[in-house]
């Protein structure tokens, strides 16, 4: 039972990983530009399906991918941000909220135009390999991907944290008047926030196309999932984003196994609703 | 009346004077139809949305009909209508079938959209010859002109199981039959349906193993990691998907990733088999892209009877056109469906809507495509006489194991060698 404790553990940690990397994205778009991307999950599907089509066409490794297709993302929400979003931002909020949700029914339906409906994913060499941790028995390729997550996320705390631009960023969400006053091209900003989000996104796609199969039609789920994981971790917290990720992917692997499987979602939907009641900040944000 | 018919019996010369004397007959004024020498099916299928896969096998049975028709006497000029995997759709295209004047109608793929044209064609008193769709309340509702060539949910699991019992009492010396087994289902109406007809249905039929885990999972679960986990932590000897394609493929993924049955302790039972009693996915052609890792695996299901000389000729006919198709039950059954509309049309004498419908009623059709016995309804409709095949995946296609009289392979596999067994090529 410890060796299957000490599997599950490691399995959803991993897992655990990238969600938070995808929340993460979700984190710092909202965080700054204060907006919420309905169309996270079909972004990620539209890396997924990049991933794929690099991978059938050049045999180009996911993981070594992931760079380049975080460089597509952060285009495309660049541009997003830019051409649509920005326009929108004096805009009451249900119209921003109306306008990412048809970019997300637009993004699913043309994905199921282009590559259809069936699931998809990348096959390696070590997509069914399995290494061994004190008896305990944890997928390579989450391994791998837990690594990228953790390299990605220290990359992106390092870039707000140290670099000029991310501490532009951090000024503009903080007090966008404030940022005005100084003369922050604020719109630039938020242009690069959402590029930044999208990116974060593109390696979350691309580590999940060799740890799921995926279909357009589950990109709903996996905004549904990003919010949740934004939520318990707390609204606009980056490092809550993160933990809550590990969290979730711990609470699903552990629940699935220990009850049933299929009553995985409703743990994580169960510690959603504790949290909205009774610390609705998320479980590490300091105050409401 | 019935009749019966062998179908090498009729040379086309016969059927040609029968082809006239039939249109000759059709210029009845009560039939609906505009009275033409070939009767007019239309074929519903989900050729896109999420049942495409399967609605795109069951269309290449169209592609071969023609052929597959004239061989044996008989003609069809069909109306083929996507569904989109929607029981609205479905429904919207069946009333536009109808209208559009076609004599019977022969469709479709899954239970939720088949129920709804059988509703619309009851409606309007067009006979329905069902091809693949085995919710048993689609029989049960007093249709007169709804006709199901297909098992029903509890007859696919009877069927199954007893196969199950086949094989395990044929197990030769040192082979032992497995003692524990785990059941894991897909929680959709299909998948809980098995799952109810299997906890009724096995204590009746003597099987060796006792069911001691039943673990249920989302049919759009992204990963099956914590299910095979928990399956492989019973340590069952016998493993039962009850599964569709996508999930077959994750599921043996995960197998090979946490080594199943490879990691066990000198007391516990060994992995003997892995054998779903019922369920599409470990058969068809997309799942053998798992390579090494998909052989070796059963499936209990309806099939086609490779020793029926129908079944030969189309499987001739499909890799023909074919070639990188695989003929499966989705095309047999869909085909074999508009071989029964098509006969029934010409066994009438009449496009007459009725009396297509009586035809159909009494049909006794000694060669079929698919495993059974004669072609033949019940009074609710439903086809009788159907039997299952126990298919084991052999060198990247499903052959034949069971019945012994239709076994393809020259001899199965068991117990299932270990994921990284040199076996496994």
């Amino acid at each position: 039972m410890l060796q299957t404790c000490i599997s599950l553990g490691m399995s959803g940690m991993f897992m655990g990983l990238v969600y938070g990397l995808m929340a993460l994205g979700l984190s710092v778009i909202f965080g700054v530009v204060k907006v919420v991307n309905f169309a996270h999950g079909e972004l990620m599907i539209l890396a997924v399906y990049l991933v794929i089509t690099l991978n059938s066409l050049l045999g180009v490794d996911p993981i070594i991918a992931s760079p380049f297709i975080a460089l597509i993302l952060f285009g495309i929400g660049y541009a997003l941000q830019r051409g649509l979003i920005n326009k929108l931002l004096t805009r009451p909020e249900h119209v921003q909220f109306i306008v990412l949700a048809a970019v997300a029914l637009i993004l699913i339906n043309a994905q199921l135009m282009v590559f259809g409906p069936d699931a998809q994913s990348v096959m390696l060499d070590y997509s069914l390999d399995s290494l061994e941790f004190a008896g305990a028995l944890v997928d390579t390729v989450k391994v791998y991907s837990g690594a990228v997550a953790v390299v990605t996320s220290v990359l992106l705390f390092l870039f707000f944290k140290r670099t000029y631009i991310g501490k532009a960023i951090r000024a503009a969400a903080d007090n966008h008047l404030g940022a005005l006053v100084v003369g922050l091209n604020y719109k630039k900003l938020y242009a690069l926030t959402f590029g930044l989000g999208a990116a974060c996104v593109g390696i979350a796609g691309s580590l999940m196309s060799i740890m799921i199969d995926v279909t357009p039609q589950l990109a709903p789920q996996l905004t549904l999932l990003g919010f949740v994981i934004v939520i318990i971790g707390g609204l606009g917290s980056l490092s809550g984003a993160l933990y809550a990720g590990i969290f979730i992917g711990l609470v699903e692997e552990f629940a699935g196994f220990f009850f049933q499987p299929s009553l995985k979602s409703l743990f994580s939907f169960g510690i959603l609703i504790m949290v909205l009641l009774f610390r609705p900040q998320g479980l590490l944000s300091k105050g409401t | 009346m019935g009749y019966s018919m062998s179908l090498f019996s009729v040379t086309r010369r016969q059927f040609t004077i029968g082809s006239v004397a039939a249109a000759t007959a059709v210029s009845s004024p009560i039939s609906f139809a505009t009275p033409t020498k070939t009767v007019k099916i239309g074929v519903l299928l989900p050729i896109s949305g999420v049942l495409a896969q399967m609605g795109i096998a069951c269309a290449t049975a169209i592609g071969i009909l023609e052929d597959f028709l004239h061989d044996i006497g008989l003609s069809a000029e069909i109306h083929l209508e996507d569904t989109e995997s929607s029981v609205d759709v479905s429904r919207a295209k069946t009333e536009k079938l109808i209208a559009s004047g076609v004599n019977m109608v022969v469709g479709t793929f899954g239970s939720s959209d088949t129920a709804a044209i059988a509703q619309v064609c009851e409606q309007k008193q067009m006979p329905l010859v069902i091809n693949l769709a085995a919710a048993p309340q689609i029989t049960e509702q007093g249709y007169k002109y709804v006709f199901r060539n297909f098992q029903t949910g509890p007859m696919l699991v009877e069927n199954g199981l007893s196969l199950m019992g086949d094989l395990f009492k044929s197990l030769k010396k040192g082979q032992e039959p497995p003692k524990r087994a785990v059941l894991m289902h897909v929680n959709d109406n299909y998948g809980e349906a098995m799952r109810k007809g299997i906890s009724e249905l096995l204590p009746k039929m003597n099987l060796p193993f006792e069911v001691v885990g039943t673990i249920s999972y989302d049919p759009a679960a992204k990963s099956l990691s914590t299910e095979v986990k928990k399956m492989e932590s019973y340590k069952p000897g016998l493993i039962m998907p009850v599964c569709r394609l996508n999930d077959a493929i994750m599921m043996v993924r995960e197998m090979v990733k946490q080594r199943v049955g490879q990691r066990r302790g000198k007391n516990d039972e060994p992995l003997q088999a892995i054998i779903s009693p019922g369920s599409p996915g470990m058969y068809e052609q997309q799942f053998y892209k798992l390579g090494k890792y998909s052989e070796y695996l059963i499936t209990n299901t309806a099939w086609y009877n490779p020793k029926s000389k129908l079944t030969q000729r189309a499987k001739l006919l499909h890799q023909a056109k074919y070639p990188d198709k695989q003929f499966d039950m989705n095309v047999a059954f869909t085909l074999e469906a508009i071989y029964i509309a098509a006969y029934a049309a010409k066994a009438a004498g009449s496009f007459d809507r009725e009396s297509i419908r009586e035809s159909l009623s009494n049909i006794n059709l000694n060669e079929r495509i698919t495993l059974g016995g004669p072609i033949s309804f019940d009074s609710k409709g439903q086809g009788i006489g159907m039997k299952s095949a126990s298919l084991q995946n052999l060198q990247r296609r499903p052959q034949v194991i069971f019945p012994t009289e239709c076994r393809e392979a020259t001899c199965f596999k068991y117990p299932i060698p270990a994921w990284n067994s040199p076996e496994r090529v």
